[in-house]
């Protein structure tokens, strides 16, 4: 078991732009903590310039300009890591126990669980997520947690699907069989067996999840729906969308690099996690 | 055929009836009382108690259900409350403006897409086949929004190639207005339509067939366009067709954004009106359309792959 | 009378440049085809026999798969010289393959009979219907009941026997000289099998061409093969004919893997004997010994061996060993 990981780790170590992309994600991980604890980029809220003021290289404050209420652009950007990494996390936390336990139940004993679970989360995933998201973002009210909220109960499918796939792949595996007759219970099998098996499926899966969760966090804040009293790229793009009218283009600018580099950053992570931990796929060239 | 086609639908019964349940529970139970974002923190006790009578939420939760469930099924879904008029006229209103920018992006993504993906996956390992795939996923990266918002500023505003936004009832004089919304579709989706055509596409190049045919003598372009592609269209209708009801919805930024009345405008425009029964419609709406659009999928199987047409 | 030297393999090489290192899948080796008999090769799995023969129709993956020696003369011209464009003429034409896996390896999207047209259309001038007649003809041959409805099936329609029959069908249906088959019968049923094998050496009678059959199993190679060839990581160990070399067997993997094999219809004597397994396993081709590459697993390993690789040697006639010792 731990040769597997040994070389998944070996296989990603290979590729340095996956490693690259990883110390990008651990960079803004850093940022957001930074950011919410003090350190960085604080105050956000005050002014430092004239309103619209483009951006300048009189100090690094100033290199993003500044917005309506002249406060940096720049800072601004920086919190916005906080709210985006957060959604990311929290809503993978919501949605990977969920869809692991659901999946597995389902695929491990089949029968009427399976039907009760397959037809549940078929209906959920009936309902479009981005409008499922802008339905239950709508109802919870606005702020930050209802996007957590959102986000956890809608991403939990995918995950389960495949888990589902994996068990009932796995089930009827011979080491299982032999698991089964040396004794071991449901419980043992599925988690001391079959569980390691889909692990990676579960890794993939998060780092796919994670940029979706960003991604839809900046439509629903772009909607008004989301993050209330804390700078989001979403907000800022919101804003941005009257602000290019008058010329002013650098709050997009900086929303949309700060978003750019950590989607791009957990594809490729995701892209070489899918090859390193599962190398029969093939996912690039 | 005809008994695979009947046992689809019977399965899909149960699932119009839990989505129509899981909607209403979101809607009517989790939401807590919709007249408030409605009417505002101002509003007076009266207000919201004729609010609450004329959308039926003072009735027992059962009923409301049963309501519900009938207004779906005779296609009547009450007022707009911002605008007075049927819901079901918006709707029905909405859709061929929907379907006028939906439609020719679809095409257009799905076939550049796939067009794309076969060539790459003839150049696969060349430095060509990385430089798109590079470009595919730095593509994916950027925000819809920044796409919009870009090709808005730059496109139309700053170089007037395309008008801002706007639309027209005729629809040759359509054509100009959807013309930038719809490249933008394309582009957004391009990216990761070529990478997920190109999988199914290289799945495809490294079965056993394959080597069959070139041991026949037949030259790669012909194994690729007849063996490889049927094979590699069963999973590409099946990815394909799952979004085409998103296409009714529309875009919903996009519609927004470029003044194009459509659902998905309709939608926002309700999110920004707390119009309640407007946004409880759109959703049943979508996912009705959804669920049957997932049946059409299960048919077009049937036609491309024999091997299902004989369970 | 001597038979008619179709293909010559002189020297051929072929290696995979991995990540790992070059593996160097078949080493210098050199036999002959003859037309209207059949070739047997064979060798452990990852021995380099299938590498052999998609060699020898270059549908080696390139890359990382890269043909870095030798020759391959059909009748006098060398195929590594060959335009891919000539080279598609020769495949399925005058040299057809069949594979081991029946099932994937007919595209499951189109019927049998459109794959077997294929084949006939490409190389040659025919109209649709003769093409089809043709097919309908071939089903025949290979011995399919109901030619005329099975041409529309699908093959997921089919058993594992009328697949590989159809895939053979396909295979002779512009009657090739060289019939390579890898495998053809190792994914059947033993009865089938049986069935499979007479089908080939019938029609290799009929139609008068060269047959090489790779195979892991040496009761397939008795019964169908007169030469034969052993393959060990990558390289030529023994070859000869059947006959000689089931009754003499000179090197001492052959040795190993004729005891292998169990006798149920033997003397007494032989039949009391416990199956001897040879000891070890095939070196990885990334990592192998100085020497003879047996030398890990031979009962008669001696220190010249692991000195220099023992090259062919002729010990009678037409019987070739790489091995120092006599035994």
């Amino acid at each position: 078991m731990n040769s597997l990981w040994v070389d998944a780790w070996n296989r990603l170590k290979q590729e340095k732009l996956a490693l690259f992309s990883l110390g990008i994600i651990l960079l803004y991980s850093l940022i957001a903590l930074a950011a919410k604890l003090g350190f960085l980029a604080t105050p956000w809220d005050v002014e430092i310039g004239a309103a619209y003021s483009p951006p300048s290289l009189e100090s690094l404050k100033h290199i993003f300009g500044t917005d309506i209420f002249g406060r940096s652009v720049l800072y601004k950007a920086l919190h916005g890591t906080r709210v985006a990494m957060s959604v990311g996390l929290v809503s993978a936390l919501i949605a990977t126990p969920i869809g692991v336990v659901l999946g597995s139940v389902a695929g491990y004993f089949g029968g009427k669980i399976d039907e009760a679970i397959v037809w549940f989360y078929t209906t959920i995933s009936s309902i479009p997520s981005i409008m499922l998201l802008i339905a239950i973002a709508y109802v919870l009210g606005k702020g930050i947690y209802s996007v957590y909220i959102a986000l956890g109960v809608t991403s939990w499918v995918s995950l389960a699907r495949l888990i589902r796939g994996e068990f009932m792949k796995h089930k009827t595996r011979e080491y299982v069989i032999a698991a089964e007759s040396i004794g071991a219970n449901h419980l043992k099998r599925i988690f001391k067996h079959i569980f390691p098996n889909v692990i990676h499926i579960v890794i993939i899966n998060v780092s796919l999840q994670f940029q979706i969760a960003i991604k839809s966090e900046v439509i629903l804040s772009y909607l008004g729906l989301g993050v209330q009293g804390q700078p989001s790229w979403g907000v800022m793009i919101d804003d941005a969308k009257l602000e290019l009218a008058r010329g002013v283009w650098w709050q997009l600018t900086a929303a949309t690099i700060g978003m750019f580099f950590v989607v791009l950053a957990f594809n490729i992570l995701g892209d070489a996690l899918r090859d390193a931990l599962d190398p029969k796929l093939k996912s690039r060239a | 055929m005809i008994t695979y086609i009947i046992r689809r639908l019977i399965y899909t019964i149960p699932i119009l009836l839990g989505v129509a349940f899981i909607i209403f529970t979101l809607f009517n139970l989790v939401g807590g009382d919709p007249t408030y974002q409605m009417l505002g923190k101002h509003a007076t006790v009266s207000q919201i108690e004729e609010l609450r009578h004329e959308l039926g939420l003072d009735k027992p939760q059962y009923l409301q259900f049963v309501d519900y469930l009938k207004q779906i099924v005779t296609f009547d879904f009450g007022r707009s409350y911002a605008t007075k008029q049927r819901i079901s006229n918006m709707i029905l209103n909405g859709i061929p403006a929907s379907l006028s920018l939906a439609i020719p992006a679809f095409i257009g993504e799905t076939f550049l897409g796939l067009a794309l993906a076969l060539f790459v996956a003839f150049f696969r390992g060349t430095f060509l086949d990385r430089t798109v795939v590079v470009f595919c996923v730095v593509g994916m990266s950027v925000s819809a929004l920044a796409y919009i918002l870009f090709g808005q500023y730059v496109l139309a505003y700053w170089l007037g190639l395309f008008p801002i936004s706007g639309y027209d009832p005729d629809p040759l004089l359509r054509l100009q207005y959807i013309a930038l919304p719809a490249l933008i579709w394309i582009t957004v989706s391009l990216g990761i339509n070529v990478r997920v055509f190109r999988t199914f596409v290289l799945d495809e190049i490294n079965q056993d067939y394959v080597r069959t045919a070139r041991a026949k003598g037949l030259n790669e372009i012909r194994t690729l366009f007849k063996h490889v592609l049927k094979n590699a269209l069963i999973p590409v209708i099946t990815y394909v067709v799952i979004q085409i009801p998103f296409l009714i919805t529309g875009s919903f930024l996009l519609e927004s954004f470029f003044g194009i009345p459509g659902l998905g405008s309709i939608t926002i425009d309700a999110i920004h009106n707390s119009d309640f029964p407007v946004i409880k419609a759109m959703t049943t709406i979508e996912t009705f359309l959804f669920i049957f659009a997932n049946l059409i999928t299960d048919v077009l199987y049937g036609v491309v792959d024999p091997r299902i047409k004989f369970k | 009378m001597e038979a008619e030297k179709i293909l010559e393999i002189k020297n051929l090489t072929t290696q995979f440049n991995t990540q790992e290192g070059t593996v160097i899948a078949v080493d210098d080796i050199s036999f002959s085809i003859y037309k209207g008999k059949t070739l047997g090769i064979v060798g452990e799995s990852g021995c380099g026999k299938s590498v052999t023969s998609l060699s020898i129709m270059r549908l080696i993956p390139q890359p990382p798969g890269e043909i870095a020696k030798g020759e391959i003369l059909y009748r006098g011209q060398d195929l590594l010289k060959l335009s891919m464009s000539e080279m598609r003429k020769i495949r399925g034409n005058e040299i057809s393959m069949i594979f081991q896996e029946p099932m994937t390896s007919l595209n499951p999207v189109f019927t049998v009979g459109n794959q077997i047209m294929e084949a006939i259309l490409l190389h040659q001038k025919v109209t649709r219907r003769e093409a089809k007649n043709k097919a309908i003809e071939m089903l025949k041959l290979v011995g399919i009941p109901s030619p005329e409805e099975r041409i529309n099936d699908y093959p997921h329609q089919l058993s594992g026997g009328m697949r590989q029959r159809i895939m053979i069908a396909m295979a002779l249906s512009c009657n090739p000289n060289v019939l390579i088959a890898d495998e053809p019968t190792t994914a059947l049923d033993v009865t089938i099998q049986a069935q499979i094998l007479e089908l080939m050496k019938g029609l290799r009678e009929t139609l008068g061409m060269a047959m090489i059959l790779i195979t892991h199993d040496l009761g397939i190679i008795a019964e169908t093969a007169e030469e034969v060839i052993i393959m060990y990581a990558g390289k030529i160990v023994e070859q000869g004919p059947v006959r000689e070399i089931f009754a003499h067997p000179k090197h001492p993997y052959t040795r190993g893997l004729l005891n292998s094999i169990p006798n149920v219809t033997g003397a007494e004597k032989n039949r009391k004997k416990r199956l001897e397994a040879i000891p070890g396993i095939v070196p990885s081709l990334l990592d192998l010994p100085h020497g003879c590459r047996f030398q890990t697993r031979c009962p008669y390993v001696k220190d010249r061996c692991g000195h220099a690789e023992p090259k062919l040697r002729s010990i009678a006639t037409a019987h070739e060993i790489a091995c120092y010792e006599d035994l």
